[in-house]
């Protein structure tokens, strides 16, 4: 193919992605409340400086845009160790999620057992953590998430953790294996 | 007559007959009753580090677990499960289980309630992952999922906060786990 179709037919392939999602978030009856908060377990990978350890967090998440894609979503997460028991092991998380888009199909409602969207994300962090160790940066990818009603449903969200102090060198991993997030207000 | 001779003998005899039927019912019935499912959730184990384990280099890692199983329901009050649950962090599939349940619904049918209350009896198995998969320890688990909400007829079924006992053989040390949430698909 020459080059001049090529690029017409990823602009089209474009065109007709935006117009799904739009299409998509246009017909579904998902969320239309701005605040709300998260619950999610989590687990960091060696070399992080996190102790092993699953983490159970609790968060408050801001919406403030109805936009199909590349919506931002920012949360205020607090993450403790919850097996072992460890809270002065504790994190503060500041996070913010660019959502890349919003489909919807007969196949994600039928899973779901309700009208539901599709929703993949990508995600960075600033992490705090109470016990020793300086602050970390977190870059990650949310890509099995299901936007259902007033709820955000993501399952299996791994992220890459950086060491903000040494030119953001990849310390691990990180992987979230599920969060739940509410909408109220 | 010589081949209607050899076909009589060939026949099975009343009781033979009956074994045949009622296994040929049973089947029926059990084929009938038989639904399949996937599952997949959270599991914890409250007490990661277990002594008598930790003495013998053998301790189960604190870490983040995912359970994933299949569902075979072959009767309205009986359900068996095969399933995994591995570690997800520090070091993925370190630490591996190996297990199978039993289930039993106890608000009633597990195909027409909607909400119910499940027991489950089972055996898990652990392997840890150096070099190769080694064997290492055995555990009796009974849990109790307190509210499951769906059923197969439905398609979905939640099973939420399920609470259980590991008894490990052995050194016959009991630990706690617990799951905030398992999905089955079936």
């Amino acid at each position: 193919m020459r080059p001049a179709p090529r690029a017409a037919a990823r602009a089209a392939l474009a065109i007709a992605l935006a117009a799904a999602c739009l299409a998509g978030l246009r017909a579904s009856p998902v969320q239309r409340r701005t605040l709300g908060f998260s619950v999610a377990a989590e687990g960091y990978g060696e070399g992080t400086g996190v102790e092993a350890g699953e983490l159970a967090a609790l968060g408050l998440v801001l919406e403030p845009f109805r936009w199909p894609f590349l919506a931002p979503t920012v949360s205020a997460i607090a993450s403790v160790p919850a097996f072992p028991w460890d809270p002065g092991r504790s994190l503060l998380e500041a996070r913010l999620d660019l959502r890349l888009a919003s489909v919807r199909s007969g196949a994600i409602d039928r899973l779901a057992r309700e009208p539901a969207l599709y929703a993949p994300a990508l995600s960075a962090s600033w992490l705090i953590p109470l016990g020793p160790g300086g602050s970390l940066a977190a870059a990650g990818a949310r890509p099995l998430v299901l936007r259902m009603g007033d709820g955000i449903y993501s399952i299996l969200s791994p992220a890459l953790i950086l060491d903000p102090s040494d030119g953001l060198r990849p310390l691990g991993y990180s992987i979230e294996l599920f969060e739940f997030s509410y909408f109220l207000f | 007559m010589g081949i209607q001779r050899r076909a009589s003998r060939l026949r099975p005899g009343l009781p033979g007959r009956a074994f045949l039927a009622a296994s040929l019912a049973l089947a029926a019935s059990a084929a009938g009753a038989l639904d399949l499912g996937l599952s997949a959730g959270a599991w914890s184990f409250s007490r990661p580090v277990s002594a008598a384990r930790a003495e013998e280099g053998r301790e189960i890692e604190p870490g983040l677990y995912a359970r994933a199983g299949a569902i075979a329901g072959i009767a309205s009050r009986l359900e068996l499960e095969a399933f995994a649950v591995g570690s997800l962090a520090p070091a993925p599939g370190r630490e591996l289980f190996l297990g199978a349940e039993a289930t039993l619904p106890a608000l009633g049918s597990r195909e027409k309630s909607y909400f119910n209350l499940f027991a489950s009896l089972g055996y898990l198995r652990a392997l840890r992952l150096e070099g190769g998969l080694e064997p290492a320890g055995g555990y009796l688990s009974l849990r109790v999922s307190p509210l499951a909400i769906g059923n197969p007829s439905y398609g979905r079924r939640d099973r939420i906060f399920s609470v259980g006992a590991l008894y490990e053989l052995g050194s016959g040390e009991v630990s706690l786990t617990w799951s905030v949430l398992t999905f089955d698909f079936f």
